[in-house]
């Protein structure tokens, strides 16, 4: 049936192929939907699922199902729980592609969002801007994000800039430069903690990641960075499929790989620093989503890189989840939860597809 | 010859200022020091026959408690993180915090070494040091007074000990009083920032405990990083901040009781994390920004 409607160009198996990759990613949707679903309805504070259902009805559509609850219930609903799980969201989905596009570029399956060192630059960044003096000038509210992202591009830039000889990038000068610089970067943190006095849980909390401070305005600076990326990413997937060949055998199928290099490394590296600098380091995710998908379903980057965000958006989700729950009325940094509850998770997939 | 004479002359000399210290002694310590046995944080029990002169007070409160009994020049090391009082800043240092630079601490020779946590007793003791360990104090804020008390019979100062500990004690009940002249009790929220605040069992709850507030984080141990859905839903009187502009500049908070009725108050007060004479100072000023209106 299907077949018969199709143009006489595109093959059977073509076809198919396309039709299952429409297929997994509209599994993702509909699984990242219930985790945003689940991620609204539950939370320190107990709102019964009659009153979220109410309060969001009448938030989005002006529709009045009578309000019977309480204000302080709908500021934690719209204002403090729904930024946060939509935050989380976007912060899962930014790491997770991200971590494929650079599995895709690097060839490498231990490369993650901080690889060139996003992480380092953007944890001294912080740093600095925590322990040091600067908040009695400025809001730290308002500066830590600037400086984590200033961090981050900084590192990542100088490890560019040292891997490139006459106009080419060479990937394991620029992987072996980011990751001594993210030596160095963590050394300085390092040094930094142990020579302040002030009490340093905010700082150890920010450098573990969470979403305590999610607010609108954060999500919104985010899909300003997120949008253009996840498209570009998204033009360059069939290039990245091309390129998990060989260097040599891309350039022969017409493959423009330092143009590829640039846009990959730029979009990756402004949407993880984006994503870091309102939540912190969040690891786990961005390694470990891409290659969950690569074990269920496949390698191709034109699914591989949408559904990985999508698991990553829905990890994410259900992970603040537990931390802001587990220990309630107290969190814990979201980074924990990502690596202590995705390693077996992971560990299971690894045993059951690879045995 | 002449070389010996010199030396002779010297070593008399040396002699001379030693008698002259071991004379003026008497004079500074007005009490006849009587031998004391203090119970550490282990259980140990410490003697003291002689008082110790030499001591390496690797604490901030006891710096300041030694200080405060006009005994600060027996302190010969501390740690970098010791600022209070000015005269500190000349006092060797032998680590930060929470590393002990063991060395420097041997070469300063002290007669005892006072530690706020275990881990380096066991070496200091194989150096053949007198080692006495006890936890900073977390919570029990009557206590202090009884901890000036101790480093009084320690040193053997006691009648100063007895007077800065009854200080503290008169402050504490004048606040006391002040304070039941209130008839609302308040609701509180500290942030130390990025939302770690104390619990039920910290030194901060015992101020909230005496200023009559109560704490929105009761039910947290220690200090731990709390919900904002909680804050917002336990709707706190007053907001204390390490950086209040968290607070001002967002309507999730600014709406709050604390918002409206003025209550966000900036708190930075070093006095207030350490344990010390200078505690019930702090804790007097955070009841004057909170209460205005009866404290002058």
């Amino acid at each position: 049936m299907i077949v018969n409607n199709m143009s006489f160009y595109d093959s059977p198996t073509q076809i198919l192929a396309q039709k299952s990759r429409y297929n997994r990613i509209w599994i993702g949707i509909l699984f990242l939907t219930c985790c945003v679903f689940i991620g609204i309805c539950f939370g320190t504070i107990h709102i019964p699922i009659k009153h979220t259902i109410g309060i969001l009805t009448q938030s989005l559509t002006f529709f009045n199902l009578g309000n019977d609850w309480t204000n302080s219930h709908e500021i934690i609903l719209l204002k403090i729980r729904l930024p946060r799980v939509i935050l989380a969201c976007i912060v899962g989905a930014a790491l997770a592609s991200s971590g494929a596009a650079f599995q895709g570029l690097f060839r490498n399956p231990l490369a993650d969002p901080y690889l060139i060192g996003v992480a380092g630059g953007a944890g001294l960044g912080a740093a600095i801007t925590i322990l040091s003096k600067i908040t009695l000038i400025v809001n730290l509210e308002f500066f830590l994000p600037i400086a984590a992202f200033s961090g981050a591009i900084i590192t990542v830039t100088t490890a560019y800039f040292i891997s490139l000889k006459s106009g080419k990038v060479s990937l394991i000068s620029l992987i072996l430069a980011g990751v001594a610089i993210s030596a160095s970067t963590s050394a300085i943190t390092a040094f930094l903690m142990i020579r302040s006095n002030p009490d340093l849980r905010p700082l150890v909390s920010w450098l573990l990641g969470g979403f305590q401070s999610a607010e609108w305005p954060q999500v919104l600076i985010l899909l300003v960075y997120l949008i253009p990326s996840w498209i570009l990413m998204m033009a360059y997937s069939r290039t990245l499929n091309t390129l998990q060949l060989d260097e040599k055998m891309a350039k022969q199928l017409g493959v423009n790989i330092e143009k590829t290099k640039v846009i990959i490394i730029t979009t990756a590296t402004l949407t993880t620093a984006a994503a870091v600098a309102f939540s912190g380091i969040i690891g786990f995710v961005g390694l470990i989503a891409p290659h969950c998908v690569r074990l269920i379903w496949n390698n191709d980057y034109r699914s591989l890189i949408p559904t990985s965000a999508l698991l990553g958006a829905s990890f994410m989700i259900l992970a603040d989840l537990v931390s802001r729950t587990i220990i309630a009325p107290s969190e814990l940094p979201v980074g924990i939860i990502t690596a202590l509850f995705g390693t077996p998770f992971f560990l299971y997939l690894l045993r059951k597809h690879n045995a | 010859m002449r070389q010996k004479t010199i030396t002779l002359i010297f070593f008399i000399l040396l002699l001379a200022t030693n008698f002259a210290c071991g004379e003026t002694k008497p004079t500074t310590n007005q009490d006849a020091f009587s031998p004391v046995t203090i119970s550490d944080s282990l259980n140990r029990e410490i003697q003291f026959t002689n008082p110790p002169e030499r001591i390496i007070a690797f604490d901030s409160a006891a710096v300041e408690i030694l200080f405060s009994i006009g005994e600060g020049k027996r302190i010969v090391g501390t740690h970098d993180f010791v600022s209070f009082p000015p005269e500190t800043a000349s006092i060797p240092k032998v680590g930060d915090a929470f590393n002990m630079n063991l060395e420097s601490v041997i070469e300063l020779n002290p007669d005892l070494v006072f530690v706020f946590s275990p881990t380096y007793i066991q070496n200091l003791e194989k150096a053949g040091l007198k080692v006495l360990y006890i936890e900073s104090r977390q919570s029990g804020l009557q206590e202090i007074s009884k901890d000036i008390l101790m480093w009084g019979e320690i040193v053997g100062s006691e009648s100063q000990a007895a007077l800065i500990s009854k200080d503290f004690e008169e402050k504490t009940i004048s606040i006391q009083n002040k304070i039941a002249s209130l008839e609302q009790n308040f609701s509180v929220f500290q942030d130390i920032g990025g939302f770690w605040t104390p619990g039920n069992d910290t030194l901060m709850n015992d101020v909230f405990n005496l200023l009559n507030l109560s704490n929105i984080a009761f039910d947290i141990n220690g200090y731990q990083q709390i919900g904002v859905e909680t804050i917002v839903e336990r709707n706190p009187d007053i907001i204390l901040a390490s950086d209040v502009s968290v607070y001002t500049a967002n309507s999730n908070f600014s709406n709050l009781a604390a918002g409206t009725n003025g209550k966000i108050i900036e708190l930075n007060d070093e006095s207030l994390s350490i344990a010390g004479p200078r505690f019930i100072t702090g804790v007097t000023n955070l009841a004057k920004a909170i209460y205005p209106e009866i404290f002058e």
